[in-house]
């Protein structure tokens, strides 16, 4: 099993090879050639008309705000339902599933089921005919951006759960039994105890990554309120750096979709993404050996 | 324990009540906004009913004008005369297709990436994690323009082979955690026996993971049953997927912007949940556990 391991990997290298890393030098290409217009080498003028942009900065501004809020809501979703359900004496499976709900979700179905005149209708009544509030404008006050954050940490919360709740059933029972043996609560049990183990386990730092790297590339539910608040121009406050390249693909500015743009822009937002993976990365490593 | 300690114990429902509470909010956060869009697609609005807006009085006489009219209509026109159906079977067929080449590929590198100690193992499963960085626009484009130069734009294989890149991350990942799972004497038991190492992994390592097999196929799936975006560039009329069909509401206004028809999303909404719901209660104990054990030190 030494020499074999390598020839076992060649079919995903070769995959790999063929679906990301051709699209990545394809991409490479593009965005220091002028696509659509002659085709020259332009070198990095792509990249500097990109940063020239204001509306690339408010894109790129808008993934970091979501994909950090996200992330750090989505854990706080996820942790507090598993310990809830650490609570529940009877029917701790129903609860469990109903918590789940939101996984099987698309990111789509997350757009269309958090949409003003969905989700929000409901919950605009009842503060306005039951607690008697004025009604708040889902469009305004960069509450649409909340919305989001929300609706995706709504989407991806339960698999946070799932993987607290593996970490809690994965702490030995004695050490449950020792604490509440010196008369700890359930809360002080599950903060001295549980909730240090899910904090430090590999498996829990993992899902933070991916759901970061994830939140970054965010797409469907930025699109859907987009639709909803009839934002459809490159450059309306709910662009998400996804969301403004597929924008310039569809309605491009000037009639040209501007290719080579949109390829320098892609690989811009990799970068950033892969520096958020690795500071993400170092700071838990480290957190993990204190 | 600390409840005996108290001197005069307070009434059971008491003592529970945060936790009612908690399970009671939970539950509608969870739960909620997929009713809402089961109840818009059904055409049942409760919004006037509770809030009183519905009941009025026309001279005298009580009048009901809220917007409580269930009916099936826009489920039945999603199944019967749209293209539900057709929407359904392109995701299934780019899904199988997709993941059978990403088990093929992913099979021996989870088992690889389980067994062997090699130094350059470590690297792939941090290179599956830094190419899930990449931005779905630095790979459609370039696709898009090879597919379209090669005839395999809106086809089932040219879909397939671009959801690789989504599942076979997924795919090595879990796998490598349910091949770490089998117990190591399996595998010297095998090897003072005799057995090479193609029996070993065909039939000692491959039957161990079967149920984990299934639950990553599984799992992968309902990830290519939700995607949107690859699909809405990389597909035309021959195979859009459901999670398109959500947003047009299962019509022919599509791709664009615009959304369709309110109730048609809402009901094709609904119609795209159920089915990956009743896969994710499936696999829902795997799924961590098999992140779990792949990301074990």
């Amino acid at each position: 099993m030494d020499r074999t391991a390598y020839f076992l990997v060649v079919p995903l290298i070769a995959v790999l090879a063929v679906v990301e890393a051709y699209p990545l030098a394809y991409s490479v290409y593009l965005s220091v050639t002028s696509y659509g217009v002659g085709g020259a080498f332009v070198g990095l003028t792509n990249y500097a008309q990109l940063f020239s942009q204001p509306d690339f900065w408010a894109a790129l501004s808008t993934s970091v705000v979501f994909s950090s809020g996200s992330t750090v809501v989505s854990i706080a979703l996820g942790v507090s339902f598993a310990y809830l359900l650490t609570l529940v004496r009877r029917g701790r499976g129903v609860f469990e599933a109903v918590f789940l709900m939101p996984l099987a979700a698309a990111p789509i179905v997350a757009g269309v089921a958090f949409a003003p005149s969905g989700f929000w209708d409901d919950i605009n009544t009842f503060w306005h005919y039951v607690l008697g509030q004025p009604y708040f404008n889902v469009a305004g006050n960069h509450l649409y951006l909340f919305i989001m954050v929300l609706s995706d940490s709504w989407e991806w919360g339960p698999m946070m759960m799932l993987v607290a709740l593996s970490v809690l059933a994965s702490v030995p029972r004695p050490v449950y039994e020792a604490s509440e043996s010196f008369g700890a609560s359930r809360w002080s049990t599950f903060r001295t105890v549980g909730l240090p183990a899910i904090l430090n386990s590999p498996v829990f730092h993992f899902m933070i990554i991916i759901r970061f790297v994830d939140a970054m590339r965010a797409f469907e539910i930025p699109f859907a309120w987009a639709g909803w608040l009839n934002y459809l121009y490159p450059g309306a406050p709910t662009d998400t750096l996804s969301l403004y390249l597929f924008k310039l693909l569809l309605v491009p500015p000037n009639g040209v979709i501007p290719i080579s743009l949109i390829s320098a822009a892609a690989l811009v937002l990799l970068v950033v993404t892969l520096l958020g993976t690795t500071l993400l990365y170092r700071l838990m490593r480290g957190l993990r050996k204190i | 324990m600390t409840q005996a300690s108290n001197p005069k114990p307070r009434p059971w429902v008491f003592r529970r009540l945060p936790v009612f509470l908690g399970l009671l909010l939970a539950t509608l956060f969870s739960f909620w906004p997929i009713m809402t869009m089961f109840f818009e697609g059904a055409d049942i609005d409760l919004g006037p009913l509770w809030s009183g807006k519905g009941f009025s009085f026309v001279s005298g006489v009580p009048y009901y004008s809220g917007g409580f009219f269930p009916s099936w209509a826009n489920f039945r026109d999603a199944l019967l005369w749209g293209n539900f159906p057709k929407l359904v079977l392109n995701s299934t067929t780019i899904a199988l297709l997709s993941i059978v080449i990403a088990l093929a590929a992913g099979i021996p590198a989870g088992y690889a990436l389980a067994r062997s100690k090699l130094r350059g193992m470590g690297a792939i499963g941090f290179l599956l994690l830094a190419l899930r960085t990449v931005s779905p626009f630095a790979i459609v484009l370039p696709l898009y323009l090879t597919y379209i130069r090669v005839g395999l734009f809106d086809t089932y294989l040219g879909m397939s082979l671009a959801y690789l890149v989504i599942d076979v991350p997924v795919v090595v990942w879990m796998l490598s955690g349910f091949f770490r799972e089998v117990p190591g004497s399996m595998y010297e038991a095998a090897e003072s026996s005799g057995a090479s190492e193609a029996q070993i992994f065909w039939r000692i390592a491959l039957p161990s993971v079967a149920v984990g097999v299934a639950a990553t196929m599984i799992f992968a799936f309902v990830l290519i049953w939700n995607e949107f975006l690859m699909a809405s560039l990389l597909t035309g009329a021959a195979t859009k997927t459901v999670s398109l069909g959500v947003w047009s509401g299962v019509g022919e206004a599509f791709g664009g912007l615009q959304s369709a028809d309110w109730d048609a999303i809402n009901a094709a909404g609904t119609l795209a949940f159920v089915p990956a719901f009743a896969l994710i209660l499936i696999v829902r104990q795997y799924l961590a556990k098999g992140f779990s054990l792949a990301t074990a030190e």
